[in-house]
C-alpha cells in the first residue's frame, strides 16, 4: 500500500524528527553553555579582585605590626563602602572594618568564597567575600559588592531559559506541522488510491480548512478531478451519441438491403440509399476531422490570412442558397490586417456558421455578416433572425451531436458547432451567441 | 488500369484496393517507402497513389526520385489534414493531384481516373476553346455561348463550368470543385454546390440537366456523347 504511509515512516516526521534533534541539542548547549559561563566569569572577577586587595594586604604589611594594617583597614572602612572589610583576631573578637558584625547566614558560591546579604542605608545587599586567615590566627574578611553581576547574571539566566523555551515552542511547532503535512498529504494519496482502485471519477479529496498550501494543491486536484470527470462523460456521451445517431440510418439501410433480395430496387431508393451512406460517411469524416484538430497532433501550418477575403468567399458560395430560400445575406466588411491563421479551417468554421444561420432562419428574412475590430481582437459576428438558440443550451450545441429540441427535425449531423469550437481552440479564439430576439448572433473573436 | 498503392495503413490499404478492384483496376500495394519506389521504378504503373507519411521513405521522395527518374506516371499524394498547405510542395516535387485523409472512396475513385485521362490528353496541345452540345466556352476571351448566343457569366460560373468542361465525360465530385474552383478544402454540410450547379445550369439554358448530369452518390459530369 503506497497510498497510506505510516506517520514514522513520512518524510515530514523523518525531517521533523532530525529537527527537533538538531534544535533541541543546539538549545541545550547555548543554554547550558549560558548558564554556565556567565556564572563562572562573574564569580572569577569577584574573586580576582578580592585576591589582588588580600594579595596587596599580605605584600604591603608582610613586616609589619598588626597596628598598621589595622589602621590601613580603618582608613579604608571609612573611605569607601565598598569592598567591605571585617578584621578579627584569634579569639574572634572584632578589631576592625566597616562591618558591625559578621553576617549570621552564609551561602557558599564556589571553593573559598561565600556570600552574603548586608543592609546598606537601608537596603539588602549582596556581597560576595573570602576570609583570609593570617599566620597569628587572626582572620581578614573582605567582600564585594555583587549586587549587579548577580541582577546582570539573573537576567542572562532568566533570557536563556526564554530562549530555550523559544526553541521548545519551535520543535513543539514544527512537529505538529509535520503531523499536519503527513496526515493532508495521507488523504491526497489515499484518495489517489481509492480512484486508481475503483476508476470512480466522482470521489473528491475532503478539505477542512483554507489556509494552507496543501489544502490549495487539495482544491486544485479536486478542480482537475472535475474537469477529468467532466471529460471523461463527455467522451461516453459521445460514444453514446455515435451509437444513437448512427443506428437508425443503419437499420433502415439493413431493412431496405433486406427489401432489396425480393424486389429489385428503384433508381430514386438506390438515390436515397446512396444518401444516407453518403452521410453517415460524412457523420464519420466530419468526427474524424473534429478530433485530429482537438488533438492537434498534426502541425497546422498558420498562415498570414485575411478575414475579409475568407468571409467574402464563404458570402459568394452560400449566396445562391440564401437566394433560394428567399434570405438576404447582407454584410459589413472592413478592410483588417492580415492575421495567422489556418485558412481552410477557418472557411469551413464560417460556412458551418453560416450554414446554420440559413438553415434556421425563415424565408425572406436578412441575415447580416459582419467583420469589425474589437480591441485586440478581429470580430467576425453572424446575425440572424432564425429561431434561436436558449441560453441554457449555449454550452451545450458545442457537444458532439448535441440537438436542440428546435432543430432536431432540421438536416445536419450535430457536429457543425463542434467542429467550430475545435478550429476555435486550435486559432485561441473565442466564440459567443447572443440573443437577437428573434435569431442568433454569434460573434467570432481572432487575437489580431 | 493498373495502380500502384502505397500506404503503410494496412485496414485503409485493403479499403482502397478492394474499392479499386471492384472497379476493375489492377492493383499493386505496398506500405512501405522503399518497396513502393522499387516497384514504381521496375514496374509500368498507369497510376500511384501515394500516402505522404511512410516508414523508410517518405512520399514527396519517393515523388521526386520518380520525377528526377523522368518517370511522368500520374500520382496522387494522400495526406493528412493539417498538411494540406503543403500541396503546393507536393505539387512542385511533382504530384498531379493531393487528397486529403479522410476521404470517401468515390472521392478518390473519381480523381485517380481523372488522373489518368489527364494523363493521355496532356500529350495532345492545349485546347482553347471547349465544347460540349450547344455549350461552347472560349478560354483566352472567357466567353460563353449557348449555340451561338452569347452567355454572361460571373466569374466563379465560368470557372466552374470550364472545370466541368475540361474534365468532360470524368466524373468531377463536389470536393473537387470547391478544390479547384473555390480553392477551399471544405466539407459543404448541406447543398451549396447543388446550388450552384442549378444556377449555372439555368444560365446555359441546361433546365432537363442534359449537359451537366448528376452522378448520383458521386457528383457531376458533362458528357455530350
Amino acid at each position: 500500500m503506497t497510498g497510506k504511509r505510516s506517520y514514522y515512516s513520512s518524510s515530514s516526521f523523518k525531517m521533523a524528527a532530525l529537527f527537533t534533534i538538531l534544535l533541541g541539542a543546539s538549545a541545550l548547549l547555548l543554554g547550558s553553555y549560558l548558564y554556565d559561563f556567565s556564572r563562572q566569569i562573574f564569580i572569577q572577577e569577584t574573586e580576582a579582585a578580592i585576591d589582588i586587595e588580600i594579595e596587596h594586604i599580605l605584600v604591603s604589611f608582610e613586616n609589619k605590626s598588626q597596628d598598621e594594617l589595622l589602621n590601613y583597614i580603618k582608613k579604608r572602612s571609612e573611605k569607601y563602602s565598598n569592598p567591605v572589610y571585617y578584621y578579627q583576631d584569634r579569639l574572634d573578637k572584632r578589631l576592625a572594618g566597616n562591618i558591625k558584625k559578621l553576617p549570621t547566614t552564609v551561602t557558599p558560591i564556589s571553593e573559598g568564597i561565600i556570600q552574603f546579604s548586608l543592609e546598606v542605608s537601608g537596603k539588602p545587599k549582596k556581597f560576595g567575600a573570602k576570609i583570609h586567615t593570617f599566620d597569628d590566627g587572626s582572620r581578614l574578611l573582605i567582600g564585594r559588592d555583587i549586587n549587579n553581576i548577580i541582577q546582570r547574571y539573573e537576567r542572562l539566566q532568566f533570557f536563556s531559559i526564554l530562549i530555550l523555551l523559544f526553541m521548545m515552542s519551535v520543535v513543539l511547532v514544527s512537529f505538529f506541522i509535520s503531523m499536519f503535512v503527513v496526515s493532508r498529504i495521507n488523504i491526497i494519496g489515499q484518495t489517489a488510491q481509492n480512484i486508481m482502485a475503483t476508476g470512480d471519477l466522482s470521489e473528491r479529496i475532503s478539505i477542512d480548512s483554507n489556509w494552507d498550501d496543501l489544502s490549495n494543491l487539495a482544491q486544485s486536484l479536486n478542480a482537475m478531478l472535475a474537469r477529468i470527470e467532466e471529460l471523461m462523460i463527455g467522451i461516453r456521451d459521445v460514444s453514446d451519441n455515435i451509437a444513437h445517431d448512427l443506428r437508425t440510418p443503419l437499420a433502415r439501410l439493413r431493412t431496405q438491403l433486406e427489401s432489396a433480395l425480393k424486389k429489385p430496387l428503384t433508381e430514386e431508393e438506390i438515390d436515397g440509399l446512396l444518401k444516407e451512406t453518403d452521410e453517415l460517411l460524412g457523420t464519420f469524416n466530419a468526427l474524424l476531422r473534429i478530433s485530429q484538430i482537438e488533438k492537434g497532433s498534426q502541425k497546422f501550418e498558420f498562415k498570414q490570412t485575411s478575414l475579409k477575403t475568407i468571409l467574402a468567399d464563404v458570402i459568394e458560395l452560400y449566396d445562391p442558397l440564401a437566394e433560394e430560400k428567399a434570405i438576404i445575406i447582407k454584410h459589413k466588411l472592413r478592410e483588417l490586417p492580415t492575421i495567422p491563421t489556418y485558412g481552410h479551417l477557418i472557411f469551413q468554421m464560417i460556412a458551418n456558421i453560416i450554414d446554420n444561420a440559413l438553415k434556421y432562419s425563415p424565408k425572406e428574412s436578412t441575415v447580416l455578416i459582419e467583420l469589425a475590430v474589437d480591441d485586440d481582437y478581429q470580430l467576425i459576428r453572424v446575425t440572424d433572425q432564425g429561431i434561436g438558440i436558449k441560453s441554457e443550451e449555449h454550452d451545450k450545441v458545442f457537444d458532439r451531436f448535441y440537438r436542440s429540441d428546435k432543430s432536431r427535425h432540421t438536416e445536419g449531423n450535430g457536429l457543425g458547432l463542434s467542429l467550430v469550437k475545435a478550429a476555435l481552440a486550435l486559432h485561441k479564439g473565442e466564440i459567443t451567441f447572443k440573443d437577437n430576439n428573434p435569431g442568433l448572433v454569434v460573434e467570432i473573436r481572432l487575437k489580431s | 488500369m493498373k495502380i500502384l498503392l502505397v500506404e503503410d495503413d494496412e485496414k485503409l490499404s485493403d479499403y482502397i484496393t478492394n474499392g479499386l478492384k471492384e472497379a476493375g483496376h489492377v492493383v499493386d500495394c505496398s506500405t512501405d517507402g522503399k518497396d513502393g519506389l522499387f516497384l514504381a521504378t521496375t514496374e509500368q504503373y498507369d497510376a500511384i497513389i501515394l500516402d505522404r507519411m511512410l516508414p523508410s521513405l517518405d512520399g514527396l521522395t519517393i515523388l521526386k526520385t520518380l520525377r528526377g527518374a523522368k518517370n511522368h506516371v500520374p500520382v496522387m499524394v494522400l495526406s493528412a489534414l493539417g498538411a494540406v498547405d503543403d500541396r503546393v510542395s507536393g505539387l512542385r516535387a511533382g504530384s498531379d493531384d493531393y487528397l486529403i485523409k479522410p476521404f470517401s472512396f468515390s472521392e478518390l475513385l473519381a480523381r485517380v481516373e481523372a488522373l489518368h485521362r489527364r494523363g493521355s490528353v496532356e500529350n495532345g496541345h492545349q485546347e482553347t476553346t471547349l465544347t460540349a452540345g450547344p455549350i461552347e466556352i472560349d478560354l483566352l476571351k472567357r466567353k460563353v455561348s449557348s449555340n451561338g448566343e452569347p452567355i454572361t457569366l460571373q466569374t466563379r460560373e465560368f470557372n466552374l463550368l470550364e472545370y466541368l468542361m475540361k474534365h468532360k465525360g470524368q466524373i468531377v465530385t463536389r470536393t473537387m470543385l470547391l478544390e479547384h474552383v473555390w480553392d477551399y478544402h471544405f466539407d459543404p454540410q448541406s447543398k451549396v454546390i447543388d446550388v450552384h450547379i442549378s444556377r449555372l445550369r439555368k444560365k446555359i439554358g441546361d433546365t432537363s440537366a442534359s449537359i451537366i448530369k448528376t452522378i448520383r452518390g458521386a457528383g457531376y459530369i458533362i458528357d455530350d456523347r
